[in-house]
């Protein structure tokens, strides 16, 4: 699929969060970025301001994690990550870069300690995209209470006295409806996700 | 944004999920990236709580959000790259002495020094504690078959990654990749288990206090 300029221009509105990041991969496409900006920038420009950022500083971020998104394009691997769980974790990586002004340790895939995965067989793999409309099923499945501290917790990085200070609950209150959270998503994911939080 | 730096009674469910959040403290995150090095279980875990981050990145509401530079973004998108310093070198692959290699978070975390200059805490017990971490003691301890890790309390929390042998901590067992979290009123004597050369990255968010019989000089030690 190499549609010229002006076709890809009506056709690309329809292709899918990971093509649009495939095609910035491969050609360096201007059209698909700005696509991907379209869907993207207003709400990682929100993102950055329900994480505490002043909208200067989150204009500024936004921008930063869509420059990543265009240089790192090639990095987005649909067997290991949703599209936007891949966008989420660069968003993240540039909120602790502002704040902290350095990158923190991360896992490298290419360490010869790293331990890969088990390969179960194929069609026992809960795929990237699956996990995602497993977990967006089982987020439905939350009471509003619940997920407004799985938001603050998960998705804004607030710590748990934050979130307690925030929403002026008990400490013990933010924890146990976290822990309630978990449970539902654990029993709505699926025997993968299962056999993830079970060990622990 | 406050950083997780407190431990009590923290699982690895809120650990991991403080990783994927952002929100760990520099201690804590050199744990989880290790640990996430050695543990696909755990990066399964990550996995999903990243899933979930993208979930609600995808629900953002924009309606009071002011409009975006698009114009500004792409005259940067051709801007040159700023280099990275020392993000795409290798660091020297660090052995510790006895030829057991570290997992690269902690080799970065080392810096120029390959190898940890070890010091002696006990026969068969060596220390390297880890400069420039503030409100947390991050070390890695290294104990040979046979030898025991004195009795020990804690008046914040221990978090343990083992990075080599197994440990045996009254009846769990911890094996190279699995992570422990102590608390405060958790008072332990952890056994090395078999013949392999037994090290630990450990966290420490308050002071140690040793108990048994090493107690009063090994205290001098943890400061």
């Amino acid at each position: 699929m190499s549609p010229n300029e002006e076709s890809s221009a009506s056709a690309i509105s329809e292709w899918d969060d990971a093509a649009l990041i495939s095609r910035i991969a491969q050609a360096k496409d201007k059209a698909a970025f700005a696509e991907l900006f379209r869907r993207y920038g207003l709400k990682l420009k929100a993102f950055m301001i329900r994480s505490g950022a002043a909208p200067d500083v989150a204009e500024e971020a936004a921008q930063e994690t869509l420059i990543a998104v265009w240089r790192r394009a090639e990095t987005f691997d649909p067997e290991r990550a949703s599209a936007t769980a891949w966008l989420f974790a660069i968003a993240r990586n540039k909120r602790i870069d502002l704040l902290r002004r350095g990158a923190r340790p991360e896992p490298d895939p290419e360490d010869p300690s790293y331990r890969p995965d088990p390969e179960p067989p194929s069609d026992q793999r809960l795929a990237a995209e699956r996990r995602d409309q497993a977990v967006r099923a089982a987020l439905v499945e939350l009471t509003a209470d619940q997920r407004e501290v799985v938001m603050l917790s998960f998705y804004a990085g607030c710590a748990h006295a934050e979130i307690s200070d925030r929403l002026d609950i008990p400490l013990g209150t933010v924890k146990s409806r976290l822990r309630l959270a978990f449970g539902k998503l654990r029993a709505a994911l699926g025997s993968e996700f299962r056999d993830e939080l079970d060990e622990s | 944004m406050e950083l997780l730096t407190t431990m009590t009674s923290i699982t690895q469910d809120d650990l991991l999920s403080a990783y994927a959040a952002g929100t760990t403290s520099p201690g804590l995150s050199l744990l989880c990236a290790t640990h996430l090095t050695l543990s696909p279980q755990a990066r399964g875990l990550v996995a999903t709580a990243e899933s979930i981050g993208g979930a609600m990145l995808a629900e953002e509401a924009t309606t009071d959000v002011a409009p975006m530079n698009f114009e500004a973004l792409l005259a940067r998108l051709d801007e040159p790259e700023p280099l990275a310093p020392r993000l795409t070198s290798q660091p020297p692959c660090a052995r510790d002495g006895d030829d057991i290699a570290l997992p690269r978070p902690i080799q970065r975390a080392l810096g120029d020094t390959p190898t940890p200059p070890w010091r002696f805490r006990l026969p068969g017990i060596h220390e390297y504690v880890f400069d420039g971490y503030q409100h947390e003691r991050v070390s890695l301890l290294k104990a040979r078959p046979g030898a025991k890790i004195p009795k020990h309390t804690h008046e914040g929390d221990e978090a343990t990654l083992l990075l080599s042998g197994a440990l045996q901590d009254g009846d769990t067992v911890l094996r190279t990749g699995d992570l422990s979290i102590a608390g405060p009123e958790h008072d332990h004597t952890p056994e090395i288990m078999g013949d392999d050369i037994c090290i630990c990255l450990v966290v420490n968010n308050g002071a140690l206090r040793f108990t048994g019989r090493f107690g009063r000089a090994l205290n001098l030690f943890a400061e």
